[in-house]
């Protein structure tokens, strides 16, 4: 954690609002799509954040400062959106799953075969089981270092390592299959 | 684009929030305010002024007893009851040469000295009684029915009727003794 950094927790424990806020924004961004990336749904994602954030700073007066924040707080947006998501598959949650991406294909500056080969990546993503999906989202969305994937989801460092490693080889293989012809499942 | 920069972009490009930071901010925030404590002093008070009361009570139970309470007061005996038996406590009214009964009670003699049953009748003056009639009693009679009857004087004014001796019953001997207290009424017309 930097200084800048460590001073904004230090004020936002003192009850700062400001502080507060900045915190906010600054880990809003991968927070609400790591979120969505595990729920599959805005709506869902949206109150699994906004339950993270609450709890994360009514949590701050026993914050350590000298750990890293984002670790910390990205173990509690998992653990919330995992459960949200998991209230959901049960259908304790009248809401729809995995809901369309308005923006998915209004990305106006990727032609349309790179957009097409960017949705079968993502495809390709989302088949991955569980155990070797989060610590591919922590690295790409949240950009936590290999050892705050470890803290963030404990596990041994070298288990995270191996993971991202087979998660990467197993979506390198897809690419090449799917250049060459196609393949669906992916374990 | 190498692998890694190609799954960094088809996250990105499939994970764009469609909401608004602000909003979500605003319900955060709102969630964070701290929420006006409900008023315990009501309730505190009424626990307060609860073990006050009970705390009274305690030491007034330890320090001031209340006393026993008292058995319910048995219903009075009708006092007509003890006028059939007993003689009226005050003098008889009666009317002059009016018969007037008088109860004698009889027990051993502790003396042993024999005296004959006599009635006395004593007229009760301003200063002094005087005995105005005196006349031997027939022992017999008194021991049978316990119960002599006597002719009120013919004079009005208050008298008192006295029977005292001894007799014989079955070999033992008996003092009796009887008394009563008359007013003798002025007769009609005079």
């Amino acid at each position: 954690m930097d200084l800048a950094e460590r001073e904004l927790i230090k004020r936002a424990k003192r009850g700062e609002h400001a502080a507060l806020e900045e915190i906010f924004r600054l880990h809003l961004d991968s927070a609400i799509r790591l979120a969505y990336l595990v729920t599959r749904n805005w709506a869902t994602a949206e109150d699994a954040v906004q339950e993270a954030f609450v709890q994360a700073f009514r949590s701050l007066p026993s914050f350590q400062e000298h750990r890293p924040f984002k670790p910390w707080f990205t173990r509690i947006v998992i653990n919330k959106a995992k459960r949200t998501k998991s209230k959901l598959d049960r259908g304790h949650l009248p809401y729809e799953f995995e809901e369309e991406n308005p923006h998915a294909s209004l990305n106006p500056e990727g032609s349309a075969l790179e957009r097409e080969g960017l949705d079968e990546l993502f495809t390709a993503i989302n088949k991955l089981d569980d155990k070797h999906r989060l610590p591919l989202l922590l690295k790409y969305v949240a950009e936590l270092t290999e050892a705050e994937i470890a803290q963030t989801l404990r596990l041994p460092q070298t288990t995270v390592k191996s993971r991202l490693y087979t998660a990467r080889q197993r979506l390198k293989g897809y690419l090449t299959e799917s250049e060459g012809g196609g393949r669906d499942e992916f374990r | 684009m190498n692998l890694d920069e190609r799954i960094r972009e088809a996250l990105r490009a499939n994970s764009q929030w469609p909401g608004s930071p602000d909003e979500l901010w605003q319900r955060i925030s709102s969630q964070l305010q701290p929420k006006p404590k409900r008023s315990r002093q009501p309730l505190w008070l009424g626990t307060a002024a609860a073990a006050v009361l009970v705390l009274v009570f305690v030491f007034q139970a330890v320090w001031n007893p209340q006393p026993p309470p008292l058995p319910e007061a048995e219903e009075a005996v009708p006092m007509r009851m003890l006028t059939a038996v007993l003689p009226p406590s005050g003098p008889q009214l009666v009317q002059p040469g009016e018969v007037v009964e008088l109860t004698l009670d009889a027990h051993l003699s502790s003396q042993g000295t024999p005296a004959p049953p006599r009635l006395e009748i004593w007229q009760e003056g301003d200063a002094e009684e005087v005995l105005v009639m005196e006349r031997g009693l027939s022992g017999g009679e008194l021991v049978e029915t316990r119960l002599l009857t006597v002719q009120a004087p013919e004079e009005p004014g208050s008298y008192r009727l006295v029977v005292r001796g001894t007799v014989e019953e079955q070999g033992q001997l008996l003092e009796i003794y009887g008394e009563k207290s008359i007013v003798v009424a002025a007769a009609e017309g005079s």
